[in-house]
C-alpha cells in the first residue's frame, strides 16, 4: 500500500461530523473518476517504480521517502520538480506533483544521484499515454518472449563473473544458472522470458548491504526468478514491473526496505513456494491491475508491515494456501488515489492462516501501515471481494475488517463476500464492518464469537436481507484518531534492518536440473481449484493467546482514543438520547393532540436535531432554563471535541504534517 | 453492483446503525425515569425492574413500560416505543428498497 491519506484528515472529520449533524449535501462523494495519478517514491538512491505508466493528463506526486535531498529533472529539460516545488532540493517527507499533458516518453534523474543522460543511478522514466516504450536492452533493440526453453544456460560466475552480465547476454528462453555465493548487485532485467535460478535456495545470495535499491528489477515479459534469496535492500527484494508474464518461485526475501517480493502495473504472474519477511510495507505486494491473472499460492510473509498487500490490483487476483504471522496485519486490500485503477476489487482470499498479527511491536512497519494495524484481514475502500475458508487467530483488533478508505477520495468497502473463516481471539472483534458507505457486503458460516456491530452475520447473510448495520463511525473516527496520533510522531516502529532471518528455507524440487518454463502464459500454466481449498488448521505449535484487551480498545488508553472515540462517537449519540428523552417527557406533558403528534414526528424523524430544536424553542417557562443549559452545553462541548479534533489531527493549528 | 453508493444509501446505513443505539438508551432511561417516580414499590420491585431493565435489552424497557405500572402517560410511551420502531422499519425499508446488491 502507499499512503496519502494522512493529509486528509480534518476534511473527512468535518464531513462526517457534517453527516452525523443530518447534512446530506456534499458528503457522499460523487463516483470517481480514475485521476491517473502514481505516486513515486524517491528512495535512497532510487525511483520506485522506475517506470510510470500514466494516461495523456495524468500525473506523477514525486515523494520523498528518503533519507537524503532529491530532486526529478528530465533529461531533455522540459520539465522538474524545481519548478512545482519552488526549490531544486526536495528535503526528506516533501513532495510535488507534475501534470503530464503530451504524449510521449520522458527519461528524468536526480541531479544529485543520477546522469544527466538519465542512463545510469538514480534515474527513472515516466510514460505518458499509449506509446511504446521498450527499456534498454543492451543495446540488442527489442527481443520477444518465447515459449519454450532455448536449452542453453549461462553459469554465473564461471562463465559470466555477475549476475548481471549474464542475464545481459543472455538471449530469450536462456537459463542463467547461479552458482552459491553472496552477490553484491543490484540486477537489471531486460531481456524476456529468461530463467535466472539459483543452484541453492539459501546460498545463492543476493546482498544490498543496505545500499543498493532492489535485488533484481524485471522489466520484460515473460522472466522467473528462482530458488534464491534477497536481502538488506533499500527497497525491495525480487521486483516485477509493467510486464505480461512473470513467476517467482522458491524465494527468499527479508529485512529489505519497502517490499520482499513485489509486482506493479504488471499482469498474469505466479508468486509461490515463498518466503518473506521482514518489510517495512509488506512482504508481498501486488499493485496496480486489473485484471490482474496473478496468483499467491503457498507463500509465508511476516514480521512486515502487512503480509499480503494489494492496492488496486483486481480482477482474477488471488492469495490462496498461504501463511501470514507476526506482521502489523495480515493481508490488506486497498484503494488508493496515487496508483491507477481505483477502486480495487474482486480479490479472491481463500485457505490462509493468519496469526498473531499487530499483536507485538516485532514487525517492521510504517506509518501507513500503522493506521491499518491489528488486523488479520483488512479490506479497505475495496468492492466485491471473496475471502472464504481462512483460519485466523490472535488478531489486536478485528479478525476480518471492511472500513472505507480515504486517499483523494472516500472510498467506501462494499460487495464483499466472506464465508466459513475460522476467527479465533481477535482483540476487539473476530468480524467487524464500519464506516460511512459500507454496504452490501455478506457474511455466512464463519466460525467467530464477536462481531462489532452485534448480530452482522445474523443480520446480513449472504442468501437473504442485509440490514444497513454496517454504518459504525467508531472505525472510522479510531482510524483517523490513529492518524492523528501518527501525525503527532506518537508511534514507535521496529527497524527493518534488524528483523529476525529466517531459518533455511525448501530447496525447489529438482534443484538446478528442474525443467526451465518461461513465465510466458504463467497465470494460465498454475493449477489450482479455488472450491477444493479446505480451511487450514491452527498448525502445529499454537501461539500464546491474546491478554485481554480491555485497556487498549474498550478503554482508550492515549489521548487520541479518549478524544476521538469518546468524544466525537458517544458524545453525539448522548446528546441526542438524552435531548431525545427530555424532549419526550416534556412533551408528554402538554395538552395539544396535534402539537404532539407534529413534534413527535420531528424528534423521531431528526435523531439530534429535533430533539435540540424542541427543547430550545419550547415557551413553556418552566424548566426552561434547564433545557437550554442541556442543549448548549452539550453543544458546546462538541463543539470543542471537534475543534480539538482537528487540531489533533494537523489542522492549521495542530502538529507539523508528514508531508 | 460496484459503484459508489448514494447519499440516500450512506444515510439509510448510518440511520439503520445509529437508531437501535438510540432506542435502546431512550427506552432503557425512560423505563428508569420513570421507576424512580413510583415511591409505593417496595425494594424488591425496585431491584427486581432495575435488574430487569439492564439485563434484558430492549426487552426489559418494554415489559416495564407496558406491563410495570409504568406512570408514564400512554401517549408517551407510544410515541417513544412504537414511534421508534415505526421510524427504524421505515429506514430499514428504504435501505433494502435502494440496496445494490
Amino acid at each position: 500500500m502507499n499512503s496519502s491519506a494522512l493529509r486528509k484528515v480534518p476534511g473527512l472529520l468535518v464531513a462526517c461530523i457534517a453527516l452525523a449533524l443530518g447534512c446530506v449535501t456534499s458528503c457522499a462523494k460523487k463516483e470517481a473518476h480514475p485521476t491517473g495519478t502514481i505516486l513515486v517514491a524517491m528512495a535512497d538512491n532510487s525511483f520506485s517504480p522506475a517506470v510510470a505508466r500514466i494516461p495523456v493528463g495524468g500525473s506523477i506526486l514525486f515523494h520523498n521517502a528518503g533519507r537524503n535531498d532529491h530532486n526529478a529533472v528530465a533529461a531533455d529539460k522540459s520539465w522538474s520538480t524545481e519548478s512545482t516545488f519552488g526549490n531544486l532540493r526536495m528535503p526528506p517527507e516533501s513532495a510535488t506533483e507534475i501534470v503530464f499533458k503530451t504524449q510521449g516518453v520522458y527519461p528524468y534523474y536526480c541531479t544529485y544521484h543520477g546522469t544527466p543522460d538519465a542512463k545510469y543511478g538514480m534515474v527513472g522514466v515516466v510514460v505518458v499515454g499509449d506509446v511504446t516504450y521498450t527499456p534498454q536492452t543492451g543495446g540488442r533493440g527489442t527481443l520477444a518472449p518465447v515459449e519454450h526453453s532455448s536449452g542453453k544456460t549461462l553459469h554465473v560466475p564461471k562463465e559470466y563473473p555477475t549476475i548481471q552480465n549474464a542475464v545481459d547476454a543472455a538471449n530469450p528462453g536462456d537459463l542463467v544458472l547461479v552458482d552459491p555465493g553472496v552477490y553484491v548487485e543490484a540486477v537489471f532485467i531486460t531481456v524476456p522470458s529468461i530463467t535466472v535460478r539459483g543452484v541453492d535456495r539459501n546460498s545463492v545470495i543476493l546482498d544490498g548491504k543496505f545500499l543498493l535499491g532492489t535485488g533484481m528489477m524485471v522489466v520484460a515479459d515473460g522472466v522467473v526468478i528462482e530458488n534464491m534469496t534477497a536481502r538488506y535492500y533499500t527497497l525491495n527484494g525480487f521486483y516485477w514491473t509493467g510486464v505480461r508474464g512473470f513467476r517467482g518461485s522458491y524465494l527468499t526475501a527479508y529485512d529489505n526496505g519497502d517490499y520482499g517480493i513485489y509486482a506493479f502495473g504488471a499482469t498474469d504472474g505466479v508468486f509461490e513456494h515463498s518466503y518473506a519477511s521482514g518489510s517495512p510495507d509488506s512482504s508481498f505486494y501486488v499493485g496496480q491491475c486489473d485484471p490482474c491473472r496473478v496468483v499467491l499460492d503457498d507463500v509465508t510473509g511476516e514480521y512486515s508491515g502487512l503480509g499480503y498487500s494489494g492496492t488496486n490490483s483486481s480482477g482474477s487476483m488471488y492469495v490462496i494456501n498461504s501463511r501470514f504471522a507476526h506482521n502489523r496485519s495480515g493481508i490488506g486490500t486497498t484503494t488508493f488515489d496515487i496508483e491507477l485503477y481505483p477502486p480495487g476489487h474482486d480479490t479472491v482470499i481463500v485457505g490462509n492462516t493468519i496469526t498473531d498479527s499487530g499483536t507485538k511491536s516485532e514487525a517492521a512497519g510504517f506509518y501507513a501501515t500503522e493506521t491499518l494495524v491489528g488486523n488479520g484481514i483488512v479490506l479497505a475502500g475495496t468492492r466485491a471481494d471473496r475471502v472464504e475458508r481462512n483460519y485466523i487467530e490472535n488478531s489486536r483488533n478485528h479478525g476480518i475488517v471492511i472500513l472505507p478508505l480515504l486517499d483523494r477520495h472516500y472510498w467506501p468497502s462494499m460487495n464483499h463476500v466472506i464465508k466459513g473463516n475460522t476467527i479465533v481471539n481477535s482483540g476487539r472483534a473476530d468480524l467487524a464492518e464500519g464506516g460511512l458507505g459500507s454496504i452490501g457486503s455478506c457474511f455466512e458460516d464463519n466460525s467467530h464469537l464477536s462481531s462489532l456491530p452485534w448480530g452482522l452475520q445474523l443480520l446480513n447473510r449472504c442468501g437473504g436481507w442485509r440490514l444497513p448495520l454496517g454504518a459504525d463511525l467508531s472505525s472510522d473516527l479510531a482510524f483517523f484518531g490513529s492518524i492523528a496520533q501518527i501525525r503527532a510522531g506518537r508511534f514507535t516502529l521496529s527497524d527493518y534492518r534488524t528483523r529476525p532471518i529466517p531459518g533455511p528455507q525448501p530447496n525447489m524440487p529438482g534443484g538446478a536440473a528442474a525443467a526451465v518454463v518461461p513465465a510466458v502464459h504463467a497465470f494460465q500454466d498454475h493449477h489450482f481449484a479455488i472450491e477444493s481449498i479446505k480451511t487450514p488448521g491452527p498448525g502445529g505449535k499454537r501461539s500464546a493467546r491474546l491478554p485481554p484487551s480491555l485497556f487498549s480498545t474498550i478503554l482508550p488508553v492515549t489521548v487520541f482514543q479518549v478524544w476521538y472515540v469518546i468524544y466525537l462517537y458517544l458524545l453525539p449519540i448522548l446528546l441526542s438520547a438524552a435531548w431525545i428523552i427530555l424532549s419526550i417527557l416534556s412533551l408528554s406533558k402538554d395538552t395539544a393532540a396535534g402539537r404532539k403528534v407534529g413534534w413527535s414526528a420531528v424528534l423521531l424523524a431528526i435523531p439530534l436535531l429535533g430533539g435540540a430544536f424542541y427543547l430550545t424553542t419550547r415557551r413553556e417557562p418552566e424548566g426552561r432554563a434547564a433545557r437550554l443549559a442541556v442543549v448548549i452545553a452539550g453543544a458546546l462541548i462538541w463543539l470543542v471535541a471537534v475543534i480539538g479534533a482537528v487540531w489533533l489531527g494537523g489542522g492549521p493549528l495542530g502538529p507539523k504534517a508528514l508531508s | 453492483m460496484n459503484s459508489s453508493p448514494s447519499t440516500l444509501q450512506m444515510l439509510t446505513g448510518l440511520y439503520g446503525y445509529l437508531i437501535p443505539v438510540l432506542l435502546y438508551v431512550m427506552w432503557s432511561t425512560l423505563a428508569l425515569h420513570d421507576l424512580g417516580q413510583r415511591g409505593e414499590l417496595g425494594a424488591a420491585k425496585i431491584w427486581g425492574w432495575t435488574a430487569t431493565i439492564f439485563l434484558l435489552p430492549f426487552l426489559g424497557p418494554l415489559l416495564y413500560l407496558f406491563a410495570g405500572g409504568a406512570r408514564l402517560s400512554r401517549a408517551a410511551r407510544l410515541i417513544g416505543v412504537v414511534g421508534g420502531i415505526a421510524v427504524y422499519a421505515a429506514v430499514l425499508a428504504l435501505a433494502l428498497a435502494i440496496s445494490s446488491g
